[in-house]
């Protein structure tokens, strides 16, 4: 048995797994016997007789959902970008880019200071978080915005 | 952490609770923070700040010594220790001041970390450099009752958790990381 980190539109929970397990087996054990398994900010999905534990590794993360892509819509300064990335990819990377040269393109110097937060909630998205669970419907939609600054 | 005792305070609890998700142990497996003490309602955490080659910079999380890594500046420490207090938890939010295991006093300003945000957060020119100067900092927080509506991302409301938490200090360490 191996211990692993399982991303699921349920959220984020710590799994004993046996090692043995296939990816298409744990969705099925997990109700999800359709879903494919991703390891994490991977752009392809495992194939359904990998073995998981064997993929993932201890304490290794695996993003397992029905969503094949996530159309992830970023709103920053009146503007909107739409981009599809992979259910498994991390708020981190979809911030990436957006500040980057295929999103915003912001200069290098403000890239540290904006961060990404869950459209209309005003809530600061954990840039680990992995888009398939924060997704609806396999569609996101977040803010890029200043980070806060602490002044007075 | 060890099993929660039936007389265990209400904000000891929360915290347990919290720091068992399995938001907070991925940070932990990732070397990003670790509780490093606890001694209710003091708790040492220390949070990394990874050895990079470019400039880099970041911090970690109330009276529970917390480390966290930061992705730091050459001679910068690799982690960062906060001495904080966790009382009340999670309706008031935590307080940290900024230590040095070593001679277990709080972090001296030289050693301090530097950076556009980092160095407001962790200044040592206000309340004698005992709190971080943030909106999740109870301290800060009570003396800038403003945060609330000006800082509504950051400010600390009791709805976050400890994962939320140590990541503002984690990022705030490690701020030109990813990007």
């Amino acid at each position: 048995m191996i211990q692993i980190f399982l991303h699921t539109t349920d959220g984020l929970t710590l799994q004993t797994i046996d090692e043995a397990i296939t990816v298409a087996e744990l969705a099925e054990a997990l109700g999800v016997d359709d879903a494919a398994g991703w390891l994490e900010d991977a752009d392809e999905p495992l194939a359904s007789t990998t073995v998981a534990a064997t993929a993932v590794g201890e304490n290794g993360h695996l993003h397992l959902t029905r969503c094949r892509r996530i159309e992830v819509t970023i709103n920053y300064a009146g503007k909107t970008k739409t981009h599809e990335f992979a259910p498994g990819s991390t708020l981190g990377r979809v911030r990436r880019w957006a500040v980057g040269e295929n999103g915003f393109d912001l200069p290098q110097k403000e890239r540290p200071k904006h961060e990404l937060g869950l459209c209309g909630s005003g809530i600061i998205a954990d840039r680990n978080e992995h888009i398939g669970t924060l997704a609806t419907d396999c569609e996101l939609c977040v803010d890029l915005a200043p980070k806060d600054r602490f002044q007075g | 952490m060890s099993a929660v005792e039936p007389d265990t305070p209400p904000d000891h609890r929360a915290f347990d609770a919290d720091a068992n998700k399995a938001s907070f142990l991925a940070g932990v497996h990732r070397g990003d923070w670790l509780i490093e003490k606890v001694a209710w309602p003091t708790v040492e955490i220390s949070i990394a700040a990874r050895p990079k080659p470019s400039e880099i910079e970041r911090v970690a999380s109330p009276t529970v010594e917390i480390s966290v890594a930061a992705g730091p500046k050459p001679s910068a420490p690799e982690r960062y220790w906060l001495r904080c207090d966790f009382s009340n938890y999670p309706a008031d939010a935590p307080t940290a001041t900024p230590w040095d295991p070593d001679t277990g006093a709080k972090l001296a300003a030289d050693k301090r970390p530097k950076g556009d945000d980092a160095s407001t957060v962790f200044r040592s020119d206000w309340e004698d450099g005992r709190a971080l100067y943030a909106a999740y900092d109870r301290i800060a927080l009570t003396g800038h009752a403003n945060w609330m509506a000006e800082c509504p991302r950051t400010a600390w409301n009791g709805t976050q958790d400890l994962a939320w938490w140590v990541m503002r200090i984690w990022e705030l360490l490690n701020e030109d990381d990813d990007v």
